[in-house]
């Protein structure tokens, strides 16, 4: 890992020369087209709070998806019911989708839970264990009616009980489609991953992402270290001690810290999650109304079975 | 609008509804899902590419929780690599109930660990397993 440093400072500067003069140096005849790099408004990022996902207008709140599948369990319940069936399949308890996206989309961000945690993420409470005690334990039959599978497998599709037809996937699978009606899921936005993950492989290759990116490696080098991404960094001492990752931690956040590379990538990201926003927005207008009429049907169920 | 890269999120086959945040995947077929049938979002597993948690992700969704027992297989994927995500993955979370068993090898050949609990803070893949998984399961 530790080898000589590596010599990066002209192609860095050169990469944001190139991109200074894409980014509107030149004047008003500087104009952008979907293939040109978009501008960027670099400011100052010290907490991934600040880590705004634009596209994140076009998801429900937190609170939405929990209610989502409080209803959707509770249509997986009633469905259930109707084979005999009191079930004690949870309720699901996860991040929301956008949670998943933000905090760490451009590596280590928050001092204080870099300075406690290293690379792992900061514990999250009731669910971070997740462990089995107390969870779902379903009956040989429960569990054919709720996944329409056996233990061991197997698809079934009658009740041998009461003879009725299983739904497909069981009674877990038909509560989304009683909630959902083939709409867009509060919890998972197709068009909205799809756009982040463009968004994505867009920053990986701009130019001023990878001016920052070269930067932040000088950085490193003159540390001891010799890294081309900053994934690198972590990657490389994930076996070794605590001590050892929080060391490279540290250090690879301080890295970004100086280069401005937190700023600066979240402002490429930014900005093309906001080209493909405006290329998109019908559909995701469209979507967003979907949603919107999956939470009507979603209190309407609540208050049924308050 | 691109969409190939979510192929497998729309997998008419897949019997769970699979996301890659971000991602890269190319067309995918014939890679065996286990779980069962019919899409929902309940959040099962999420794989990191990177330890540091940035970079490309794979969310894995279904219907359901993970049942208590880890006798039988809740969820699992036979081939990774038709999705661009063989031999890639640092850092795995599961949520949900959900355990995970790593493999070698696509079709759930050479275990390279029995169920474990990494929970929903995650951690790193066990020494000298990293970028070596081809297929999982979770229970």
């Amino acid at each position: 890992m530790k080898s000589k440093r590596r010599s990066l400072v002209l192609l860095g500067a050169l990469i944001l020369l190139t991109s200074a003069l894409l980014t509107g140096c030149g004047g008003d005849d500087q104009k952008t087209s979907d293939t040109a790099e978009p501008v960027i408004d670099v400011r100052p990022i010290t907490s991934s709070k600040q880590l705004v996902m634009p596209v994140a207008s076009y998801v429900l709140t937190a609170a939405d998806e929990k209610a989502y599948f409080a209803a959707v369990n509770l249509a997986q319940r009633r469905c259930a019911d109707d084979f005999g069936v009191d079930t004690s399949i949870p309720v699901a308890a996860q991040p929301a989708q956008m949670e998943l996206a933000s905090p760490r989309r451009v590596g280590l961000v928050d001092r204080e839970d870099v300075s406690r945690y290293g690379y792992h993420l900061p514990p999250t409470g009731e669910n971070s264990a997740d462990d089995k005690a107390g969870g779902w334990d379903p009956s040989e039959r429960e569990l054919v009616i709720m996944r329409g599978v056996d233990s061991g497998g197997e698809p079934q599709e009658t009740d041998a009980e009461t003879g009725r037809a299983i739904p497909e996937g069981g009674c877990s699978a038909e509560g989304f489609r009683v909630v959902d009606e083939g709409a867009t899921s509060p919890a998972a936005s197709d068009l909205v991953m799809t756009i982040l993950n463009d968004a994505w492989s867009l920053t990986v290759a701009d130019s001023r992402a990878q001016g920052a990116a070269a930067a932040w490696s000088e950085c490193m080098a003159k540390n001891g270290y010799e890294f081309s991404s900053r994934g690198e960094a972590g990657n490389s001492v994930m076996s070794e001690p605590e001590a050892v990752q929080l060391r490279m931690a540290k250090l690879d956040l301080q890295c970004a810290i100086d280069t401005d590379y937190i700023s600066i990538w979240y402002a490429v990201d930014k900005a093309y999650q906001e080209r493909l926003i405006d290329e998109n927005e019908a559909e995701l207008q469209a979507g967003l109304a979907e949603q919107r009429e999956v939470m009507d049907r979603v209190h309407g169920l609540l208050q049924e079975g308050a | 609008m691109k969409r190939v890269l979510f192929a497998a999120a729309t997998l008419a086959a897949a019997s769970t509804l699979l996301s890659v945040t971000p991602a890269f995947a190319g067309p995918a077929s014939d890679s065996v899902t286990v779980g069962p049938t019919g899409s929902g979002s309940i959040m099962v597993s999420q794989f990191r590419q990177l330890y540091d948690g940035s970079g490309y992700s794979w969310v894995h969704r279904g219907t359901a929780a993970c049942t208590v027992s880890t006798s039988n297989q809740d969820y699992g994927r036979s081939n990774l690599n038709i999705n661009d995500w063989n031999d890639v993955v640092s850092y795995l979370q599961d949520y949900n109930q959900c355990d995970v068993k790593v493999f070698q090898d696509t079709n759930y050949e050479i275990a390279l660990t029995g169920y474990v609990n990494y929970g929903s803070s995650g951690r790193g893949i066990a020494d000298g397993l990293n970028n070596r998984t081809s297929s999982y399961y979770l229970s």
